[in-house]
């Protein structure tokens, strides 16, 4: 063994060097670079430390007042510059303020959630369908867009009707679904909302909900489980293992937001760089407003322009849709021992839509919630074959009677429109958009009737 | 990105007042020790932490014995573990398969079988550390006795994430200085915000570059019928040196970015850790750049891999293969892809031509070489466009980064 005794081991591990001090008490090190010296000789550390605890201090304030306003001025809808497609989350409690600005004490909210059917794409500001809807309902009710495209049917202004109703307010709910499908609360496109509303104790409490919530949060912190895709004969490795390392960093996301939504809760930062973001500017680069990224988003219009009826199908998506509206129905039906279709009520699918039904949203917000199933567009479904339209049929009826049967008041919307009132496969332009607030109104009415809020 | 994440602004919350808050050194390093552990398990998870405790303990016994071919040992583990899951797929599939794809895929198989999901958090850095501590015990160098010194040494949590690559030579000193200040030392804390602050800043600047040329050009995995080149191609040439240049500062405020808030965080703990950065862009020659650039890995492998080779004792010839293999490892360690290897061949021949032009070249290279030394603006000019064209090779495929090299001075669309 060759044990050496070395006279510097003592210096390294017992007698470390002081740092050099300045003659004005600085622990400066010449050695350090121009930068810090700079810095050090500029600043008197515990100044700076208060500044910036003051400053941090002052955001939060800012933080929490910029919660209880709207920073949105003459809204219509959270159009493509100030929802997440383009980066701009706006948070839950403005969407609060934003649903109850200029609403008289006695009007009934009927708050417009989920996704791009009801918010209207394809429908330009003058021609939204929600005009027509206020129009139909009158001025004992207010309609507010708090609907976005991605949004799933218990996110967005689910969530904004449920926090209203633990304030007391007069809400009716529409929201969309599609046939046979919600989504859980870990695989929606744009969780934040509902993750928001929660960590500022904004929701009614609903057990059941909670204990999917749990749930949600421990599959996040599931660990990384090895890809067997790698194995496969024509699996390129490499590829593999990026997609991997890609998934581990959503999972990562995922698994922050209720710590990241806490800690919001207390702080109130989404809260200021959202009213920045949309008065003074942005900070996030996004690919669609490219060069202009840096604007404040106050100044973008918004942007839905009517379609010409001839661009609104175009031919090389027309595999692509067909075969999505065909999936929609597939899983959910069953050749029977007749030989005719039935609902294969024992599939998964079905199971879980079930489920999910009742855990979306607690029973109170579920009674004043009409759920809107909408059919495709004709220029599709006339080309379905007649084992696929009574698929179809089956996984509509089938959603409407366990969505019923969960509570919400279903219907589906859409079965007479004509091709020109579509936009494209799933998306109503403004003349079908106007067939579904005609469907819609009787129906919020007499839901407004049934639970008191209105007289007649 | 760890730094950026929730998780970590509470731990930074609480890790660095109750460091402060206690008074006595060794109790000091003891509370450092838990929140390294702390960092370290919740970022790396069990399969992450327990390849690096073993190799850190080995590391520690085999140094306290002092005894030389332990010490080779301990390193051939080090550089074993880093191969294994660092570049067990990579050696698999283009260095064997290669050769026989169907060996290449049966040893990547078998490889898989005792990996991970994912390989253990900062690998490279820890193997690093432990390679150049036992390389220095071995040639006299004194070793760490304390264990709670190792250990801070091995799992010092601000330099986990992205380095700089530490010696333990420098930084128990540093950690026992700044673990010995008996009072608060503000002016650390208030510099090291600041750093990290900066850190910060380029970090999201770096983020936004990176989200704008991943729209420009999308990964082909997401895009397969457009190779990089095609796309690079589809813009006008001045939006093809906006982008290179866009890669330049890309690729410098991310990796500086972090070792800014290492650094940082670091000293808000009175703790120095070497500089990795140093205006690297300003560099007037290649030497000068890898003075600047990523310093803390240039200089673990001019001591570690080419001193060791010969370094530029033996002629001009074996100072340039040496300068090359050293330079293919730098490359080899941002990762596992021949890009990265052809990048660090690229800086090796520049430095080879750049350290042996004026000997080669005789009265001619003597009168360059006076020239160059005089007019220092082009010499910075020169060694800058020969950076900014190598980070094609680091970011792009060779073949595209070659394409698009061409197409820098092609002006077609």
């Amino acid at each position: 063994m060759s044990q050496s005794t070395s006279p510097s081991l003592a210096a390294i591990e017992t007698a470390a060097p002081p740092a050099a001090v300045d003659s004005a008490g600085h622990r400066a090190n010449p050695t350090s670079p121009a930068g810090e010296r700079i810095f050090q000789h500029l600043i008197i550390g515990n100044v700076f430390l208060i500044s910036v605890l003051v400053g941090f201090l002052v955001c939060c304030i800012i933080g929490w007042v910029e919660s209880h306003q709207t920073p949105f001025k003459r809204f219509l809808r959270f159009h493509h510059w100030i929802n997440p497609q383009t980066q701009f989350y706006p948070t839950v409690s403005q969407m609060i303020e934003t649903a109850k600005l200029d609403a008289q004490p006695d009007q009934v909210l009927v708050i417009i959630g989920s996704d791009s059917i009801l918010f209207g794409s394809g429908q330009p500001v003058r021609q939204i369908w929600t005009n027509h809807l206020q129009e139909l309902l009158g001025p004992k009710y207010k309609v507010v867009v708090m609907a976005y495209p991605g949004a799933a049917f218990a996110d967005s202004g689910a969530v904004v009707a449920e926090a209203l109703l633990k304030q007391n307010e007069k809400v009716l709910l529409v929201s969309h679904l599609f046939i046979g499908h919600l989504n859980p609360l870990d695989k929606a496109a744009h969780p934040h909302v509902f993750w928001e509303a929660r960590a500022r104790h904004l929701l009614l409490d609903d057990p059941d909900r909670e204990a999917e919530v749990q749930k949600a949060i421990a599959s996040f912190s599931e660990p990384a489980k090895k890809d067997d895709a790698a194995h496969k004969p024509n699996a390129d490795p490499e590829q593999e293992a990026k997609k991997a390392l890609a998934a581990a960093a959503e999972r990562g996301r995922r698994r922050e937001m209720p710590l990241g939504f806490g800690l919001d809760a207390a702080l109130r930062f989404n809260d200021l760089w959202t009213a920045v973001g949309y008065r003074n500017f942005f900070t996030v680069w996004e690919p669609l407003s490219k060069d202009k990224f840096y604007w404040a988003r106050k100044d973008f219009p918004d942007p839905e322009r009517p379609t010409p009826l001839e661009a609104r199908n175009p031919p090389r998506l027309y595999d692509e849709h067909m075969n999505l509206i065909r999936q929609w129905s597939m899983a959910l039906t069953r050749r029977g021992a007749d030989g005719r279709w039935e609902e294969d009520s024992a599939s998964r699918s079905w199971t879980d839509f079930e489920h999910l039904s009742r855990v979306a949203m607690p029973a109170e917000v579920r009674k004043r919630t009409l759920a809107v199933v909408t059919y495709e567009s004709p220029f599709y479904r006339r080309d379905l074959t007649p084992d696929e339209t009574q698929q179809q049929q089956l996984g509509l009826q089938g959603t409407v009677r366990r969505m019923n049967e969960a509570g919400y008041d279903c219907l589906t919307v859409g079965a007479d429109f004509s091709i020109e009132d579509y936009f494209d496969v799933i998306h109503f332009a403004p003349s079908g958009g106007a067939k579904m607030a005609d469907t819609l109104a009787p129906e919020l009415k007499k839901l407004a009737k049934q639970l008191g809020y209105v007289s007649e | 990105m760890i730094f950026l994440t929730y998780w970590f602004y509470v731990f930074a919350a609480i890790a660095l007042p109750a460091y402060w808050l206690v008074r006595h050194r060794t109790a000091r390093l003891i509370l450092l020790l838990v929140t390294c552990v702390v960092f370290h398990a919740h970022f790396a998870g069990p399969a992450g932490v327990i390849p690096i405790v073993v190799l850190a303990v080995l590391t520690y016994l085999i140094g306290l014995t002092r005894q030389r071919r332990l010490c080779v040992l301990g390193i051939a583990v080090s550089v074993g573990a880093l191969l294994f899951y660092k570049y067990a797929m990579f050696l698999c599939l283009n260095v064997i398969g290669s050769v026989s794809p169907t060996a290449g895929q049966s040893a990547l198989a078998f490889a898989e079988r005792g990996m991970p999901a994912a390989p253990p958090l900062a690998i490279s850095f820890f193997a690093f550390e432990f390679i150049h501590y036992l390389y220095d015990i071995r040639r006299g160098s004194p070793t760490l006795k304390n264990p709670l010194h190792f250990a801070n040494f091995a799992i010092f949590w601000p330099s986990i994430v992205a380095g700089p690559i530490k010696r333990y030579e420098q930084f128990v000193p540093a950690m026992l200085d700044g673990a010995g200040a008996t009072s608060i030392d503000y002016d650390s804390i208030a510099y090291g915000l600041f750093r990290v602050t900066i850190g910060f800043i380029k970090k999201t600047a770096a983020d936004g570059l990176t989200a704008y040329l991943a729209y420009c050009l999308p990964a082909p995995v997401n895009a397969p019928d457009m190779s990089y080149a095609a796309r690079f191609a589809g813009f006008s040439l001045p939006e093809r040196w906006m982008m290179l240049g866009m890669l330049s500062l890309r690729i410098l405020w991310d990796f500086s970015g972090y070792s800014d808030m290492a650094i940082g965080f670091a000293r808000m703990m009175s703790i120095r850790i070497p500089e990795n950065f140093n205006w690297p862009y300003l560099a007037d020659s290649l030497a000068d750049f890898w003075h600047r650039w990523h310093i803390s890995l240039s200089t673990w492998i001019r001591d570690y891999v080419y001193i060791p080779l010969g370094g530029s004792r033996h002629g001009l010839m074996r100072k340039a293969s040496n300068g090359l293999i050293a330079f293919a490892l730098v490359g080899l360690w941002h990762g596992a892809a021949w890009n990265f290897i052809a990048w660090g061949v690229y800086h090796g021949v520049g430095l080879a031509i750049v350290s042996t032009y004026r000997a080669a070249l005789g009265p001619v290279g003597r009168t360059l070489h006076r020239w160059l030394s005089v007019n220092r603006l082009i010499t910075w000019a020169v060694t800058l466009t020969y950076v900014t064209f190598g980070w094609l090779l680091f970011f792009y495929p060779v073949q595209d980064a070659w394409r698009m090299f061409m197409l820098l001075f092609a002006g077609h669309r």
